[in-house]
Formats: structure tokens, sequence, C-alpha cells
């Protein structure tokens, strides 16, 4: 007989214990295990889905403030480009302007220049034309041209004015000694005589009347009194006309030079 | 040379004794038992454990999926009774390997009360399941006429269950036993690598087959 029943039914009993023992000591442990470790799990798959959704709304907020940091930014960038736009041309503006004037100062400052340098070359000119013309006029001088110009001189004491001869006439009165007649030769008895004679009918009648050479006068004949000079010779000729090309010279725009 | 290890009886007082079938059936509770009590008295329930733990759990598991494949919906209900008769089979047929051990499921009345479980088993499962009257009705489909069929198929299945263990565990020990005597070395490795494979073969069968029963009986219409 293969079957023995009593071992038939201890070894049930003993299967029924050992289901007993096993989940007592295997399964339920186990399970609680697995079950504590798949509640771990899914706390932390909770923990990480909240802390991932945190970070997604952080992420969406930093993209939004990311948004509106760059509208931000391009709205700066245009108002900056306007603003440097309208600097730029204000100041470029400012610049033609500023340029402008220079360029008229530069031109004024420049003709100014111009004119005084035009000027004193002209003066220049003129001293030198003067400085040539008295030493030609001092070479050329001699009796001759100083007899022409003691008629000369005494024609025109024949033409003064009535006014003048009565200065005259006062001043030699108040100093009839002070009468000097000074000439760049000296004039011999005749033309001394002659020019008496027309002082006297001009009414300017000197009792002492002195003659005395005048070298600086380079050709001509000069009448002093006190406070009075009447005078034709070449050196106040040529005064003359350098006083007057200077009133010329300055009544232009141009100041004249010294 | 005995055919059962129920024929080694150790001690004996009447009808009551002490055969090497209850008493290998004793170590091998002993083994499984002080085993998972060692391995589950520090289980850890972080995300770090040992490797004892990490076998235990992977057994544990495993036999949770084959037997929610089987078509039981929660396997953690069954697992105490169907885990329990893989390792015990399982267990019976590795320790094979040991000298003069012989498996407690090479005796027909090991099998026997392993498949007397699983006749008790599948009935209450089925009941606490679908009810008395649901669990009955069961033996009457598809037809009333199919009642009897239906009974000799539980008690042949049964019976299919406790010999088939019973045969392959006994004729893997024999053959075992026959080569060692006639060729002492090379044979019997060979033949107890085969039966190690064939006693875990025969754990999951039995097991599966035994899943197979009860969702058939849990089975609701």
């Amino acid at each position: 007989m293969l079957i023995d029943w009593f071992t038939v039914a201890v070894q049930l009993l003993n299967f029924l214990v050992l289901v007993w023992l096993m989940k007592r000591f295997l399964y339920q442990p186990v399970l609680a295990a697995i079950a504590a470790r798949e509640s771990l799990i899914a706390a932390e798959l909770a923990d990480a889905a909240a802390r991932q959704g945190a970070a997604q709304q952080l992420g969406a907020e930093f993209a939004a403030k990311h948004t509106a940091f760059d509208q931000q930014r391009a709205a700066l960038m245009v108002d900056a480009v306007a603003a440097a736009k309208a600097s730029n041309a204000a100041l470029l503006q400012q610049g033609q302007a500023a340029n402008t004037a220079q360029r008229a100062e530069h031109a004024a400052a420049l003709a100014a220049e111009q004119a005084r340098i035009c000027a004193g070359i002209t003066l220049q000119a003129r001293d030198e034309v003067l400085a040539a013309v008295r030493q030609a006029l001092a070479d050329l001088g001699d009796e001759k041209l100083e007899a022409a110009m003691v008629r000369t001189f005494m024609r025109r004491l024949g033409q003064l004015d009535a006014a003048s001869r009565a200065s005259l006439a006062a001043a030699l009165a108040a100093d009839p000694g002070s009468a000097e007649v000074r000439t760049a030769f000296t004039l011999d008895a005749t033309q001394q005589a002659a020019l008496s004679a027309a002082l006297g009918a001009a009414g300017i009648a000197a009792q002492t009347l002195k003659f005395g050479p005048a070298p600086d006068l380079l050709c001509g004949i000069e009448f002093r009194l006190k406070g009075w000079s009447l005078a034709w010779n070449l050196d106040q000729y040529l005064q003359d006309f350098a006083q007057r090309s200077g009133s010329l010279l300055q009544g232009s725009p141009v100041p004249a030079a010294a | 040379m005995h055919l059962s290890p129920d024929q080694l009886i150790f001690w004996q007082v009447g009808f009551v004794k002490l055969n090497a079938t209850i008493a290998y059936t004793w170590g091998l509770m002993l083994l499984l038992v002080a085993g998972s009590a060692l391995v589950t008295r520090r289980l850890k329930y972080g995300t770090e454990r040992t490797g004892w733990q990490n076998l235990l759990e992977m057994i544990v598991t495993m036999m949770a999926q084959q037997i929610g494949e089987a078509g039981l919906r929660q396997p953690q209900r069954y697992l105490g009774f169907l885990g329990t008769l893989f390792l015990f089979v399982a267990a019976a047929a590795l320790c094979t390997v040991l000298p003069f051990y012989e498996p407690p499921t090479g005796s027909l009345s090991t099998t026997a009360a392993l498949a007397l479980c699983v006749l008790t088993a599948v009935p209450l499962y089925g009941i606490a399941d679908q009810g008395w009257r649901g669990y009955l009705k069961t033996y009457l489909e598809p037809t009333v006429i199919m009642l009897p069929f239906n009974i000799i198929s539980e008690v042949s299945r049964t019976m299919a269950l406790a010999v088939r263990l019973f045969g392959n565990m006994m004729s893997g020990a024999m053959i075992i036993a026959i080569l060692l005597a006639i060729t002492p070395f090379l044979f019997p490795v060979v033949m107890t690598l085969l039966g190690l494979l064939t006693g875990l073969v025969q754990a999951y069968i039995f097991c599966i087959l035994a899943a197979v029963y009860i969702a058939a009986a849990t089975r609701s219409t």
C-alpha cells in the first residue's frame, strides 16, 4: 500500500502549519516591505510631481517675465533709438550752426586779416612811394625849382582870404619879432625883397623878417609866426598827400595801419 | 530498496509513527521557516536592501505575478496557499542534491495530502467568492446532465495532481538510486541535475494547476 493515511493526515496538518508559518514569516513581512517601499516611492513620485509642477509654474513665470522683459527692452530700445536719433539730429543741427557761425567768424577774421594786410601793404607801399618821391624830389630839387616854388608861394599869398589875412596880421602884431621865412636853398636879395613885397601886399608887413635855411623842407618855402605857419614846400606837400591818403584809407571799411 | 519514504520508519507506537516522509517534511519546514524568519527579521523598508531580501522579494513578486497570470484577480489573497505549495515542492526537489535525503514529495501520502488540500481549497475559495449557490451552480453547467461528469472531473483531477507529482518525484529518485548502484559517478550526477529541473517544473505545474482550478471556481458567471 503506497498511501499511509496517518502520514497523509500528518502531512496535511504539516502543510497547513507551513502555510500559516510562511504567511507569518515570509509573505506578510515581504509584502509589507514592498507596500511600504511602493508607498515611499509613490510619495517621492508625488513629491517629484509637485516639485515638477512648481518648477513648471516657476518656468512659466520666468518665461512670462522673460517675455515682458523682452518687450520692455524692445520698447526701451525703440525709445532710446528715437531719443538718440533726435539727439543726433539736434547735435548735428547745433554743430552745423556752430560750424556755420565759426566759418562766418573765420571768414570775417580772414577778411579782416586780408584787409589789414592789404591796408598794411597799401600803407607800406604809400610810404615807400612817398619815400621814393621824397628821395627823387630831394635829388631833383635845386634853386630853379626853389624859385618856382617861391613864386607859387607868393601867388598863394595873394589868394588868401580876408579872414586868414586878419589872423596873420593879428599874430604878427602880437609878436612882431617872430616872423621867419625858412627855405631849403638860400634866397638871394632879389627873392627876399620880392617876398617881403608880397607879404606886405597881403597885409603882413613885418618890420624884422628873418630868413633862414631849412634843409628838412627838401625844396620850397615856409613862413612862420607864433601859432601860425604858411608854407609851400615839397615836404609839406608830401605830408599833406600822406594825410589825405591816410584819411581815404581810414574812411574805407578796412582800418588804417599806423 | 523502497518505493516510498513512508516505508522508512524511525519510530512507531501503534498507528502513530515517525517515518522519513514526516521527518524530511519537518526538516523542509524548518528550513523554509527559519530561512524566511532570518531574512525577514531585518527587512529594510527603504530603497536600499540586502541581497537576500532582494531574492525573497523577487520570489514572492514572481509568484504573485504567475498567480495573477493564471487568472486570479487578487494574487495576494492566494499567495499564502499557492506560494507555499510551490516553495514546498520546489524545496523538496532542490534538496535531492543532499546525501541521504529522500524528497517527501516522492511519497504518495504527501502528494495525496497536497492534492486534498487543493481539493478542499478550491470549493472554499469558490464559496467565499461566489457563495454556496453560485459555487454549486457551477457543477450544473452547462446542463444538469453534466453534474456527475463535473464531480468525476473534480475527483480525477485531484488524483491526477497527486499521482503526477508522486510519479515524477518517485521515478526520479528511483532512477538516481538505480544508476547510483550501477554507475557510481557520472550518470547519477547528470540524472540528479535532470531531477532538479524536473522537480522545479513539477512544482510550477502543481502550483499553476491549483491556481487554474481555484480561478475556475472563483470566476463569477
